[in-house]
């Protein structure tokens, strides 16, 4: 395995967490979306799923986000009879989506980014050192 | 005598493409960092003596070339270095846990420097060598 080899390992770990934090946003940004008809399912939170993959070409364990998977808890239930989108009751449902969840996920999703784009930059420093040898 | 033969660098070298091979694990772990179910790998420490005994052995333990015909130059001691074997690696210090991000990124830090160590004491050599053929 050479550091070019680590380098992909650490972009792949890095395109990973970017479709995980595109699912956050999608979320985030659709945590207020009611249905567009009356008494109908609001937006439905999504999760995002990763998974390891052994890359026989490179032989390295490589990290693949996966298709993103609905939560199916409970939708928040609010009582807004003037809603058009209300029900008999005057019940609106709102989407399933804890704000602080996604703020925490949204940190952790950061926070796995940084790291590969440090393993990122130690194998590029390392790799030019390597270049340095040649330069006498 | 071609160059890798020289005692010292060969050491350097190996240790260098043992640094390498470690920094893709590591690498590795980070990206994983947050599949589930993915364990933390390491790579076996470098057997020093067994590297010292390799280098300094008039006759290295893997010939480089084959000699079917006795007419045929056999070179001296030219190792082709080894890929990563699945034996050398080892799941992670004495815990079968997550992938702890904090530990990953010390010992990429660590890597980094011993790398830097190892090809700034090659570059030495190579000055030492320069100087004793007497080019400025």
């Amino acid at each position: 395995m050479d550091l070019a080899t680590s380098m992909m390992v650490a972009a792949s770990g890095m395109r990973a967490q970017s479709t995980r934090m595109r699912t956050i946003a999608e979320n985030i940004a659709n945590a207020n979306s009611t249905s567009p008809t009356p008494g109908g399912d609001p937006y439905r939170r999504k999760i995002a799923t990763m998974t390891s993959e052994f890359d026989n070409e490179l032989n390295a364990t490589m990290v693949h986000a996966g298709k993103p998977v609905q939560d199916m808890s409970e939708f928040h239930l609010q009582y807004d009879p003037g809603n058009p989108n209300a029900d008999k009751q005057g019940y609106i449902k709102l989407p399933n989506v804890n704000s602080l969840v996604e703020i925490m996920d949204m940190r952790e999703a950061q926070k796995s980014y940084e790291a590969n784009l440090n393993v990122l930059d130690a194998s590029k420093t390392m790799m030019s050192r390597t270049v340095d040898l040649l330069r006498q | 005598m071609n160059l890798p033969s020289i005692p010292l660098l060969d050491v350097l070298r190996a240790r260098m493409s043992w640094l390498n091979e470690r920094q893709g694990v590591l690498a590795q772990n980070v990206a994983n960092a947050d599949t589930p179910g993915y364990v933390a790998q390491d790579i076996k420490p470098l057997d020093f003596a067994k590297v010292l005994e390799n280098a300094t052995s008039p006759t290295p333990l893997s010939p480089g070339l084959a000699t079917t015909d006795p007419r045929h130059i056999a070179l001296p001691g030219t190792q082709v270095p080894g890929g990563l074997n699945p034996d050398d690696l080892e799941d992670s210090s004495t815990k079968n846990e997550a992938v702890s991000s904090e530990e990953e990124m010390i010992k990429v830090a660590d890597t980094q420097a011993q790398y830097q160590a190892a090809a700034n004491l090659y570059s030495k050599a190579v000055d030492m060598m320069r100087t004793a053929i007497g080019t400025p």
